[in-house]
Order: C-alpha cells, then sequence, then structure tokens
C-alpha cells in the first residue's frame, strides 16, 4: 500500500517532520520559577512577568516560620 | 525566611515551590517595581507554548516520540495478531508473512518506546530503570515477542512453522495486553495514567500540544506500515531469487 503511494508517503513525511520540529522547538511556557528565582525577588516581578498567571490564577504564598512556631500564615493573591 | 509557592493557572494547571521566595530586609519597595519592562513585553508575545509542569521541564517533550513509538508498537502487534489468526482460518502464507513482518516492526518501535522512555525516567523519576509494574511488563512483554522471533528461526518446515507461529502470536498479544494494561493498573505505578496517576491530558488545557501529539502518533503509525511493507517486500524478493 505504501510502496506505490506517494500522497501516503509524503503524509507520512509531512507529519512526522511537523510533529518533529513543533515538539522540538516550541517553548515551554512562561516559567514561574525564573521569575522567582530572579535576583530581584519580588512578588511584583513575577506577576509581571507571567501575564498568563495575572490573567486569571489563584497563588497562595505560605511562609516557612521554623517548625516549633506551628502557625504558619498563609498570605494569598488573587490576581483576578 | 522564605516562601513556598502555589499557583493555580490555566496553563501550566497546579504547581508546588518549595522555597520559591526568600525574604531579604535589604530589599525596599523601591528595588521592586524597577522591573525590566522588555521582559514584560517578550513575555505577552508567547502565544503557542507547552506546560511547564514541575520536575517534567523541557522532557515534555518526549511526549511526541516515547508515546506515539507505543501507539505505533501497539498497533503493529494488532496488525500482527489480527493477520496470524487470518493465517489459521484461511492457510495463506502471505497472512503469516505479514504477521511476522509486523512483529520485527513492531519490535523495532517497542525498543524505540522503550529507551525514549528509560531517557524521560532517568530525567524525571531519577534512574532509568524503576522496579515498575508498567516497565518490567513491557520489557516481558518485549521478551516474549523475541521468543517469537527465535521460534520461528528455529523450525524449517514453512507451513508447520507458520502454525506454530500463529498460534504462539495470539498467546504473546494475550500476555503483552496483561502486562502492559492490566496489571499496571491494578497495583501501584509511577507511570502517568496508571496507577491511580493522571495522565498528561490534564496538563494540557489550551491544545497546543495536541497540535503536535496527534499528528506524531498518526504518522509514527503511518511509519511503521510504511516499513512493515518494505520488509514484506524484501521478503518476497528473497523468496523469488531463491525459488526462482
Amino acid at each position: 500500500m505504501f510502496l506505490k503511494n506517494k500522497f501516503l508517503q509524503a503524509l507520512t513525511v509531512i507529519f512526522i517532520i511537523h510533529s518533529i520540529v513543533g515538539g522540538l522547538f516550541l517553548p515551554l511556557s512562561p516559567n514561574i520559577e525564573n521569575a522567582a528565582y530572579s535576583k530581584q525577588d519580588s512578588l511584583l516581578i513575577f506577576n509581571l512577568y507571567t501575564p498568563k498567571i495575572k490573567e486569571k490564577s489563584d497563588i497562595f504564598l505560605y511562609l516557612n516560620l521554623p517548625k516549633e512556631k506551628k502557625n504558619n500564615k498563609t498570605y494569598n493573591y488573587s490576581s483576578n | 525566611m522564605s516562601f513556598d509557592l502555589i499557583a493555580q493557572n490555566p496553563k501550566d494547571g497546579q504547581m508546588f515551590y518549595f522555597s520559591a521566595f526568600t525574604a531579604d530586609t535589604s530589599y525596599n519597595q523601591q528595588s521592586w517595581i524597577s522591573v525590566d519592562k522588555s521582559i514584560l513585553k517578550e513575555s505577552k508575545e508567547f502565544k503557542w507554548s507547552f506546560p511547564n509542569r514541575n520536575i517534567l521541564r523541557e522532557s515534555i517533550r518526549n511526549l511526541f516520540f516515547h508515546v506515539p513509538m507505543w501507539f505505533a508498537m501497539m498497533f503493529m502487534l494488532i496488525y500482527s495478531a489480527f493477520f496470524s489468526i487470518k493465517y489459521l482460518s484461511s492457510g495463506n502464507i502471505l497472512h503469516d508473512e505479514k504477521a511476522n513482518n509486523a512483529v520485527k516492526v513492531g519490535m523495532f518501535f517497542g525498543t524505540m518506546g522503550i529507551l525514549t522512555g528509560m531517557i524521560w525516567a532517568k530525567h524525571t523519576w531519577g534512574a532509568y530503570w524503576t522496579d515498575d509494574p508498567k516497565l518490567n511488563g513491557a520489557a516481558i512483554g518485549m521478551l516474549s515477542y523475541l521468543a517469537y522471533l527465535i521460534l520461528r528461526n528455529g523450525i524449517d518446515d514453512e507451513i508447520k512453522k507458520a502454525k506454530i507461529a500463529a498460534v504462539y502470536n495470539i498467546f504473546a498479544f494475550t500476555i503483552y495486553i496483561i502486562f502492559i494494561y492490566i496489571l499496571p493498573r491494578i497495583n501501584a505505578s509511577l507511570h502517568p495514567g496508571n496507577g491511580g496517576n493522571p495522565g498528561f491530558n490534564i496538563y494540557e488545557q489550551d491544545n497546543t500540544m495536541r497540535i503536535f501529539f496527534y499528528p506524531a502518533v498518526i504518522g509514527w503509525i503511518m511509519t511503521s506500515l510504511w516499513l512493515k511493507d518494505m520488509l514484506l517486500w524484501i521478503t518476497f524478493r528473497k523468496k523469488e531469487c531463491l525459488n526462482p
């Protein structure tokens, strides 16, 4: 079936090239960790750097206190 | 003092970052608002992108290789089992050759699937191979098909070889399905989509991955058919040379 059908062969090659090129070269979505580890650690930068999160998301910040202080505080920043 | 961060966003789903922020008293409000505007502009131009998941990171691209390889392998094994049954009912040697070549191509894609999976496991689980029912099941299943190929080479009589191989092929296919799809779902497994773990479909919320994943599945399945046809052609040319 495949050996004589040039159309199927071309279609196969197109699908494979499409998936390889797209799969390897499309970027990942903006990484919030990049912002988190940027030298200017601040929530403001983080929010501006990730507009997709700014549009519609809930961000929770948990304050890590030493273990003896169990009343950890939670800061909830809803960007909506 | 540090902050853990849990972010829930439509692109990446829920993510947890341990100690994502550290507070430093040397920072003041003035330093907070000194944002490089060029970064903001660049990130707004993002249109097509893959989810940026914890642990997975860039290795998420392996989804377009590892999974389609297994789809292609499964397609070939189903094809092979179908033609083995057809051979037993018809006795046409062409059906046996189709089943044989489909197993060979299936094993090629299975090996590629295992290799890509091992690389992925190293980057996400920390080891190339773990004692996981899905991984061990895949290995046992592939060994049972390796036995099929060895069995064929051990019998000289064409008709006898075809009959025994066809029966064994149906047996191997049944074993394979049990080891790959049933046992990992009953037992605890690290593998996505097994043992209660979510599959990748829950990470994907804007269909960017599907645009590349589905063509990859179709493309590799078509490649497997193409390879199988080429092997079949070579097999018959060899037979013509031996029996002119």
